[in-house]
This record gives C-alpha cells, sequence and structure tokens, in this order.
C-alpha cells in the first residue's frame, strides 16, 4: 500500500527540507511547508480511516493494510521486515497524531516567530512525528522499538531546545535517561518475545500467544517488562519526575509531546498487546495499581503548583495514571477514549496556557496573572472548555470517557472506582483553580505586562478554537448505551477486530447503577467548582508563597520530595562512593548507576585499584587468570 | 591470496621506496596498493562460490595452511577497508614517513593471515606479524615517554600472551595429533562423540582462549589495553582498536566457533563468564575516565564484551552478527578518535574538556560526533543497534544472562557516551580552535558517516552479497 509510505515518508521530507535549507528562507515559508507536510498525512490518514469504514460492500469494514518495505534484518533465521501497517487502532493514533501535530505546527509558526532556531524547532518537529507515526505503524516489536527511540531522542532534542540554558540541558538529559531505563525493560521484554516466539511480527506473536504455546510466566515476565517500558515513556511511578521538568522545552512541545502524543505510547503499547496482557493477570493487577497511585500522587501535586505548565503536566501524568488504570481491568477501548479526548483537551489547554504566557512575555506563574478573561478573550473561553472538559462538566468528552473508565472499574474493584473518583476530585479542584486564578480576579502582574497584555493573533486562536469544539464533541466517539441505541459505544466496536474476546469479557454495570455513578461524578464535578468558586472568588484569594505553606499543602507544593528522595537514595550514596566522579556531571548519571545498584559501585571501586599501571601486577592477573580457567574447568 | 601477495610485496616496495621521497608520495602509493588489495578480495567475495564445490579457493595456497572461504575473504575485506579509513583519517599533520607506512602493512598481512588461516602455525605467525610491527608503532612516538611506556608494556605483555598461546597449540597437537583447523575440528568431535574428555585437548583450548582473549583485551586479560591504548600515538591506537581488533576477533570466530564450535560445551561458559566481566568490566570503569582518550580504551574493552557472544552463537548467525558489529563499532570508532585527535591538537592532553564549543565550531562535525557516540551506544537508527541486536539475539535462547549482563552494561554506557555532548554542546567556554580539514579527510568522514546510517537504517544491505 502505497498510502501508508506517503503518510510515513511526508513528515520525513518535512524534516530533511526544514533542516537542510529551512536556513535560508524566510520563516514563513519554512513553517507553512512543514506544517503542510503534516497536512498531506493528515489527509492521507483520513482517507486509511474511511477505508476501514464498514460500508455496504464490506458490513464488517475494510481489511487491515500492511506494506512491506523492505527486509530490515535479518539474522540467522529470525527476519524483522521494514513494515507498516494500518489497522483500526493504528488508524485511529494516526488521526490523532497527524491531526493535532498539523494544528500544534501552525500554533507554532506564531508562537516561534522570531527565534533564532525556527528551522531547527521546525525540523525536530517532523521528525518527531515521523518517529511517532513509526512507533504506531510499525507491523512488528522491532519498528515500534525504533519509534519509540526515536521519539525520546526528538523529546530530548525538543526539551533542551533552549540550550543555552543549564537548567534546561538538565531536564532534557533527565528525560533522556529516564526514558532510557524504561527502554531497557522495553528491550528485555523484546528480547524475551524473540526467544519464545522466535518472530517479533504482531501477528505471529500474537498467534503463538493465542494457541497457548507461550507459558504464562513468561507472558507475565514479557509483560511487565513491557510495562517498566511504558513506565518511562508514558510518566508512572516511579519513572515520572522528567515530565515535570520537560515542561523546560517550548509550549507547543509540551502539547504535542509531552500531551497529546509520546506520553500516550505506553497506553498504545498496552492496547497493542492486549492479548498477551489478558493472559497475564498479575501484570494487569500491577498495571492497575501503579496507575492508580500515579494519579492520585500526581493529583494531590497539582494542587498547590503556581507555575501554570507545571500544573498541566502533573495533571498530564495524573490522567495517564487513569488510562492505566482501565488498562489494568481490561477496559482497553475505554483507555482508548480517554487517550483521544485526553489529546484533545490537553492540547488544547497547553496551547492555552501558551498563549497566556505568550500574552504575559513569558511570565508562568498564575500568582502574576489574574483578570485575564478581558484581555484575551479567545482564551479564556477555549481554556475554559478545556477546563471544563477535563474536570467532567457533563456531555463534555471528559465526562463521557472518565465516566466509562470508572464505570468498568466500579464493577470490577469497587475500592479502586472510590480512590479514582476522589483523583476525579482533586483534578477539578486544581483545574478550576488554575482556571480562576488566571482568568478571573483582578490582575496581578506588573504595569509594562498589563500595557503589553493582548489576544494572540489568529494562527494561534484558530487552533484553540478547532480544539475546543473537538473537546466538546469528543464525546460523541463512545456515547454510553444509556443515552442512545444506535449509535452507542462507536469507538468500542471499531477497535473490536483488534480487541477480540478481550472486550466481550468485561461486565457492565446495570442501568440504574451506571445513573449512580453518573450522578456522583457530577456531584464531584459540582463540589470541585464550589470548593474553587468559594475560595478564590468568594474570597479572592491567591494561592500563598512556598513559605507559609504547612503540612501536606507543603508537602503537595513539594512534590511530595520524590525528587529529593531520588536524589538522596540515588545520587548521593553512590556519588561517596564515586570519588573521582566529576561531581558536577553526576547529578542523573550518578541516579542511573545507583540502579545497577550498590554491589557494582563497590566494584567499580576495586577496578581503580586493579588497574595500577604496573606490568607486574598485570601478568600476574592474567596467570592468575589462567590457573583460574583451567583449574575450574578442569576440575569440575 | 593475490591480495595478501599485493600487500606484502607491495610493503616492501613501499619501505624501500620511500627512503628518500617525500612522504606524500609513499602515502598515494598505499592507497594504490589497498585499493588494489581491495578489488582482488571483492572478485574473489563474487567468485568464490563458483571456483569449486566446497567454496574453498585453494589453487594457490599451500596446502592446509591457508583458505579462501567467504568468511575469511569477507573479513579481510572489512580489515583491509578499516586500514583505508584510518590511513585516510590520520595522515596529515602527522609525521607518517615510509618506515611507519611500511610496518602498518606488514601489521595488516598479519591480519590478512589471522582472518585466513587453517593451520594453528600459520595463525600464530599472523599474530607475531601483527604484533611485532605493533611493538614499534606504539613506541612510534619517539620523544613521549608515554608513548614509549606503552610500547615496552604491550611488547612485554604481548609475549607473554605468545606463550600461552604456543602452549596451547603444543597442548592441542600433542592431543589431537594435528596442527590443522579441519583435523583438530575431527579430532574434537569425534572425542565428544565418544563422550572422552581429554584433558590435554581441553587444556590447549583453554590457553589457546586466553591467548586469544588476550589479543581482543578481554577480562581478566585486558589489562594491558587501557594503558597501551592512552600511551600510544592516537594513529596507533586507532590503529590497534579497529584493525587489530577485526583480525583478532576473525581468528578467534574462526578458531572457536567454526574449529572448536563442536565442544563449545567444553569452553562456552568459560567464555561467557569472561565476556559478561567484559562487558561490565569496561563500561562501568569507563564512567569515572576524565580523559576521553582512556574512556574510549574502557569503552573498547566492553565492546570486545559484546562482540565475544558471536563467538558463542551458532556459526552463521555468529557470523553476521560479528560482521554488522565490526563494520559498526570500526566506522563510528575512527571518526571519534579523529574528533579526539584534531581536538586535543599538539599537546597530548585527551580531557573532556577538549570538546567544549565543538558545537560552535562545525556544524557536519557535531553530526559527526553525535552519530557517531548514538552509534557506540546502541541507539536506533545507527550502525551500533544493528550490531547490538544481530548480537544479543544470536545468544538470547543460549546464554541468557550474559543478554542481562550486556543489557546493563549498554545502558550504563549511555552515560560516558553522552557526556562528551555536554561539553561539545552546552558549555559556554569554547577554547577550540578550528583546523583546517583537507578534501581527503572530508571524503573518508563523510564515509564513515554514510556507513554508520547506512547500515543502522538497513542492515540487511551486509548480508546482500550472500
Amino acid at each position: 500500500m502505497g498510502m501508508l509510505f506517503v503518510i510515513l515518508l511526508s513528515p520525513l521530507i518535512g524534516f530533511l527540507f526544514s533542516g537542510i535549507i529551512g536556513k535560508y528562507l524566510p520563516e514563513k515559508i519554512t513553517g507553512w511547508i512543514s506544517s503542510l507536510s503534516i497536512l498531506v498525512s493528515f489527509i492521507f490518514s483520513l482517507q486509511v480511516f474511511l477505508d476501514l469504514m464498514p460500508n455496504v460492500a464490506e458490513p464488517a469494514g475494510g481489511p487491515a493494510f500492511e506494506a512491506i518495505g523492505f527486509t530490515f534484518l535479518s539474522v540467522g533465521d529470525v527476519f524483522v521486515d521494514f513494515a507498516i501497517q494500518a489497522d483500526r487502532l493504528t488508524s485511529l493514533m494516526m488521526l490523532v497524531i497527524t491531526g493535532i501535530g498539523f494544528l500544534i505546527h501552525l500554533y507554532s509558526i506564531s508562537y516561534m516567530h522570531g527565534d533564532k532556531g525556527f528551522y531547527k524547532f521546525f525540523a525536530y518537529l517532523n521528525l518527531f512525528v515521523f518517529n511517532m507515526l513509526v512507533l504506531v505503524m510499525g507491523s512488528n516489536f522491532l519498528m515500534l522499538f525504533f519509534g519509540w527511540e526515536g521519539v525520546g531522542l526528538c523529546s530530548y532534542l525538543l526539551i533542551g531546545f533552549w540550550y543555552r540554558n543549564a537548567e534546561y540541558g538538565k531536564a532534557a538529559r533527565k528525560a533522556f535517561i529516564m526514558n532510557r531505563i524504561g527502554d531497557l525493560g522495553l528491550l528485555v521484554g523484546l528480547f524475551l518475545v524473540i526467544s519464545s516466539c522466535k518472530s517479533l511480527n504482531y501477528s505471529d506473536v500474537f498467534a503463538a500467544a493465542k494457541s497457548g504455546s507461550l507459558s504464562t510466566e513468561m507472558v507475565t515476565a514479557i509483560c511487565i517488562s513491557f510495562f517498566i517500558g511504558a513506565m518511562g515513556k508514558s510518566a508512572q511511578i516511579p519513572l515520572y519526575t522528567w515530565l515535570p521538568d520537560a515542561m523546560a522545552g517550548p509550549t507547543p512541545v509540551s502539547a504535542l509531546i509531552h500531551a497529546a502524543t509520546m506520553v500516550t505510547a505506553g497506553v498504545y503499547l498496552v492496547v497493542r498487546c492486549n492479548v498477551l496482557f489478558e493472559m497475564a493477570p498479575a501484570a494487569q493487577q500491577l498495571i492497575l495499581w501503579i496507575g492508580l497511585s500515579t494519579s492520585i500522587l500526581a493529583a494531590l501535586i497539582g494542587l498547590k503548583q503556581n507555575d501554570i505548565k507545571k500544573v498541566l503536566a502533573y495533571s498530564t501524568v495524573s490522567q495517564l495514571g487513569l488510562m492505566f488504570i482501565a488498562l489494568g481491568v481490561g477496559a482497553y477501548s475505554a483507555a482508548m477514549f480517554h487517550l483521544i479526548t485526553h489529546a484533545f483537551f490537553k492540547a488544547l489547554l497547553f496551547l492555552g496556557s501558551g498563549s497566556v504566557i505568550h500574552g504575559m512575555g513569558g511570565e508562568q506563574d498564575i500568582r502574576k496573572m489574574g483578570g485575564l478573561k478581558s484581555y484575551m478573550p479567545v482564551t479564556y473561553y477555549t481554556f475554559l472548555i478545556g477546563t471544563l472538559a477535563i474536570s467532567g462538566m457533563p456531555l463534555f468528552s471528559g465526562f463521557f470517557s472518565k465516566d466509562e473508565i470508572l464505570a468498568t472499574v466500579f464493577t470490577q474493584q469497587p475500592v479502586v472506582w472510590f480512590l479514582a473518583v476522589v483523583s476525579a476530585l482533586i483534578t477539578g479542584v486544581y483545574m478550576f483553580r488554575v482556571f480562576l486564578v488566571t482568568f478571573m480576579g483582578g490582575f496581578r502582574g506588573t504595569e509594562t505586562q498589563k500595557h503589553h497584555l493582548h489576544e494572540s493573533p489568529a494562527l494561534i486562536t484558530v487552533p484553540l478554537i478547532i480544539l475546543a469544539i473537538l473537546s466538546l464533541v469528543g464525546g460523541l466517539l463512545n456515547l454510553p448505551e444509556l443515552f442512545t441505541h444506535d449509535h452507542a459505544q462507536w469507538l468500542k466496536h471499531w477497535l473490536s477486530p483488534v480487541l477480540g474476546n478481550a472486550q466481550d469479557a468485561l461486565h457492565h454495570p446495570s442501568h440504574s447503577t451506571e445513573w449512580m455513578l453518573m450522578g456522583i461524578a457530577v456531584s464531584v464535578f459540582i463540589a470541585a467548582f464550589l470548593y474553587t468558586r468559594n475560595k478564590y472568588i468568594s474570597h479572592a484569594s491567591v494561592p500563598e508563597e512556598d513559605a507559609e505553606m504547612t503540612g501536606a499543602a507543603k508537602w503537595s507544593a513539594h512534590k511530595f520530595y520524590v525528587d529529593e528522595l531520588y536524589d538522596k537514595v540515588f545520587v548521593r550514596s553512590t556519588e561517596r562512593l564515586g570519588s573521582t566522579m566529576d561531581k558536577a556531571d553526576g547529578g542523573i548519571f550518578a541516579g542511573l548507576m545507583g540502579w545497577v545498584s550498590s554491589g557494582i559501585s563497590y566494584m567499580s571501586g576495586l577496578f581503580s585499584k586493579v588497574q595500577n599501571g604496573r606490568i607486574q601486577y598485570y601478568l600476574l592477573y592474567m596467570v592468575i587468570g589462567v590457573i583460574l580457567m583451567l583449574v575450574i574447568n578442569i576440575f569440575k | 591470496m593475490t591480495s595478501l601477495l599485493i600487500l606484502f610485496l607491495g610493503a616492501i616496495v613501499v619501505l624501500y621506496y620511500g627512503i628518500n621521497k617525500p612522504e606524500g608520495k609513499s602515502l598515494l602509493m598505499t592507497v594504490i596498493l589497498l585499493l588494489a588489495a581491495l578489488s582482488s578480495l571483492v572478485y574473489d567475495l563474487l567468485t568464490v562460490k563458483n571456483r569449486n564445490v566446497l567454496g574453498w579457493l585453494t589453487e594457490y595456497v599451500p596446502e592446509n595452511m591457508l583458505i579462501w572461504n567467504f568468511n575469511s575473504i569477507a573479513f579481510s575485506i572489512v580489515l583491509v577497508l578499516a586500514f583505508l579509513l584510518v590511513l585516510g583519517l590520520f595522515s596529515r599533520n602527522n609525521y607518517i614517513g615510509a618506515d611507519l607506512l611500511g610496518l602498518m602493512l606488514f601489521s595488516v598481512c598479519g591480519g590478512m593471515l589471522m582472518t585466513s588461516f587453517s593451520n594453528l602455525i600459520m595463525l600464530f605467525l599472523g599474530i607475531e606479524c601483527l604484533s611485532i610491527p605493533l611493538y614499534v608503532l606504539a613506541g612510534s612516538k619517539k620523544s613521549d615517554l608515554a608513548s614509549n611506556e606503552s610500547a615496552v608494556k604491550y611488547f612485554l605483555m604481548g609475549a607473554f600472551s605468545t606463550a600461552i598461546f604456543l602452549m596451547g597449540c603444543a597442548f592441542l597437537y600433542g592431543g589431537t595429533g594435528s596442527l590443522e583447523l579441519e583435523s583438530i575440528s575431527r579430532a574434537t568431535s569425534m572425542i565428544t562423540h565418544l563422550g572422552i574428555k581429554s584433558n590435554l585437548i581441553f587444556s590447549g583450548i583453554i590457553l589457546l582462549m586466553a591467548g586469544m582473549l588476550f589479543k581482543i583485551s578481554a577480562f581478566p586479560f585486558h589489562f594491558w589495553s587501557p594503558d597501551v591504548y592512552d600511551g600510544s600515538p592516537n594513529r596507533t591506537t586507532v590503529f590497534m582498536a579497529t584493525v587489530v581488533k577485526i583480525a583478532a576477533f576473525a581468528a578467534f570466530y574462526r578458531l572457536f566457533n567454526e574449529g572448536l564450535g563442536d565442544v563449545k560445551n567444553w569452553w562456552g561458559v568459560t567464555l561467557a563468564v569472561s565476556a559478561g566481566a567484559t562487558i561490565l568490566f569496561g563500561n562501568i570503569a569507563a564512567i569515572r575516565q576524565s580523559s576521553f582518550k582512556r574512556m574510549l580504551a574502557y569503552s573498547s574493552v566492553a565492546h570486545a564484551g559484546y562482540m565475544l557472544m558471536a563467538i558463542l552463537a551458532l556459526p552463521q548467525n555468529g557470523f553476521w552478527a560479528l560482521l554488522v558489529y565490526l563494520i559498526a563499532y570500526t566506522s563510528s570508532a575512527v571518526s571519534v578518535f579523529y574528533l579526539l585527535d584534531r581536538t586535543s591538537g599538539e599537546n597530548s592532553n585527551f580531557s573532556f574538556d577538549n570538546f567544549n564549543g565543538l558545537g560552535k565550531q562545525s556544524k557536519w562535525l557535531s553530526l559527526i560526533l553525535i552519530v557517531s557516540m548514538f552509534s557506540m551506544a546502541g541507539i536506533p537508527m545507527t550502525a551500533g543497534f544493528a550490531g547490538k541486536y544481530g548480537l544479543f539475539s544470536s545468544i538470547i535462547t543460549s546464554y541468557p544472562w550474559l543478554l542481562y549482563a550486556a543489557l546493563i552494561g549498554s545502558a550504563i554506557s549511555i552515560a560516558y557516551y553522552f557526556r562528551v555532548f555536554k561539553h561539545a554542546f552546552f558549555s559556554e567556554d569554547g577554547t577550540l580552535v578550528a583546523w583546517k580539514i583537507g578534501t581527503m579527510e572530508w571524503i573518508f568522514l563523510a564515509l564513515s558517516l554514510t556507513i554508520t546510517l547506512l547500515v543502522g537504517c538497513w542492515p540487511a544491505v551486509i548480508t546482500l552479497c550472500k
């Protein structure tokens, strides 16, 4: 299928174009051409999507498309093809990536205006879209891994985009290394798959799993390894701390990579491997509880952050946790539903915050904002829609997708359901807090900022409006059965060929229970709104300075000291051992060393003693080595 | 065989031709010689299947001494290519007289004997012919104490390991009555079929292994390599890290995987333990180095550990994986050593700080640094990943624990490979002086970059000639 290659290669061409000659062209041309390269991919993705639709000729919908480029690797008897595919799951991801990607490209033309690295930014952004497409379109695990590493690399480049600032460089490296730890898990899983299935193709692996030729232990090991990979990429406990730091990158990057697409790669991986995860209940339990704790912890931290992007970052971590809760109970289509609606409203919120930061001349602290409603009406209304969607205002997209997850969880694990509702309540509180403090009340910034305040240009507001509409109506994708009979659960039916039996096994609550659950969700939403309204509008209070905080609030504001904990446990303990290690550099790298445990640190101390430069010793080691090899082997 | 003759006779001619001639001329002559040898090798490779049924080219070869089959020719091609890259990148601004060129050519002749031996005598001759010029090359920076020290160190330890290796040959001869690879292979596999364990043969194998492990600098025989790599002139270091390593690995592979493959259960675990220890040792020790050159020396130890996996793998899997990895490692190592050589200028301080401000100096050199480092660290889309993937997947069923050691090792390696980026791109105090890059150097840099990316994006290209 040539169309698939067009979809894949168009962003790559855009990358080469902006990277090589973009420098010599005016900003507008570079920006528009690389945006158009994404638009081309989007249009073709739409075509693929329509081809997969059920129609009169094929009531079950078109078959999945596949295209094989060339034999990529042929080590021994294992052949791996450079092959791409588009089934129903992939086509959804493709639409999200290219659709939102295109809007964010448009937005960036205005947002990055005047930046020295304008062409570089677009080159990286196109490269990112290319890699993300490789990740979702690959038809074997190696292609997925390629995309996986590729998006990690682009994320590294884009977080450190303003690399003159040393802090940003550090954040970029932290993200890269944390991701590498996760990737190690994915890689282990990959090799487990090779050793047990002798193939990396999805179809072969899933067929092998279905035929029962894999032992439960092996499947569990593979699933847990994959989930470790997902933890890194999708920022779950304990590998989540990089994502908030990643906000150092330009805001469109945060919207595209760290909210809508890349961070959902972990969710995609689990959904793709649903056959395997269904066979490994232990791994599912792990996912469920990790997702739940991440969701609550991140929401709690989000409560007291004052940097507008940091709040959204923690909110992303928390929402990803919610998706993993869904995956943990086997509600794959619900997770995908939330992934899509989350992509809409989180991209909207990030872009809105970018618009605010743009208008405020680079200010990110919400305490210095306030009353922006009258200055930036479009941003205000779109941000309002995003806030309502994420907090679960009835009939907004977030309401449906969250409800779907909560209803499924309720039938399986009521305790988890209760905790997830608490997390949803906190989400409502911190989102309204950000919204009200930023847009309501009086302006608290400086006079120059006030003078400078303006609504953003059309290239920024148009993507905002489109995303706002999507956040409003996104729920139509998968309406619950309560509301309509004919078109209910469209997404679930759409994904049924990919998910197979996994979905049918799920119990749905009775209608009366579902009404009750929905009622609880609505009251949670109202409670969150009333609480924050009372606090920030009626009493017009402004979030306090860090120093004034006490007790739990202080813990939340300091992100529960997790960074400090990692620093203490992994970094300090290894630094003490590594006397010659470069101190300034030690931070993260020493942290990495910590993972390899103190036993190896002890050895590395020994190594430098052994390598003393004296030839007599070296010869002695050799002799000992030979004798040991002989003695152990002969007398064993 | 033709290629070996071309190089050997050519080396003598270059040595005497260059006595009174300017350096450039002998260099040009060497390059022409190499190209001639290369084309003869490629011709051999393409026709190897047609020559006779077994694919063995025996026409010029003394009976049972050398063998020119597909594997040995492929290794020889990589060997000559690597030498070409080294010459292309390390010939300007350094003294490279006809004497040094001649020595290097002799060394490469030894390397070709090692890739194509079929008799242990030839292997031994090859090792000596490779090593003796190296001892001189290591000390070729005559005024530098470190260079002299490394030459003496290398010589003493090399002599020691040669003795061990010869002892192994003697034991094996005593046990099997032959020095031919084929007879040894037959004898050992017969003995295993009968279920006997001969300690004489077995000790011979272990001693041979120790000798080879020394050559490729694997644990616990690697101690010489960081010191010698560090002290030798850069050109010699990169020669040792690429050309010598290719020859040694080809010989190791042919001796153990092809010759002694049937008795793998005798030596497999020992070698796997050594490989795992080499990987962990190399990577962990590299983290602490403040000298970029020493870091590369340790990383080269670690790479040797990965490549040992190929010797443990099944014959065909191991061969292709090793070939891809050798190409990947060579193409990135020459570029990195080149950058190291040029950023350090005239002094012999090779700290990471030399790279400060490289990002501002040149876009293309930054690209080369990034791609080479990525390849060494095994990031996808570079040759290093393809090589690691091939090696790792070839041993996964037989030695899973070695795989985990290797995965941990390669995760650690990210830390020190990426450290140089901080200096090259994030450092403000750039003291780096721009240097003039000749056309020749650009060509070879581009060549190595192309190889790294091409093999990375399409590793199957290597197996096309199959």
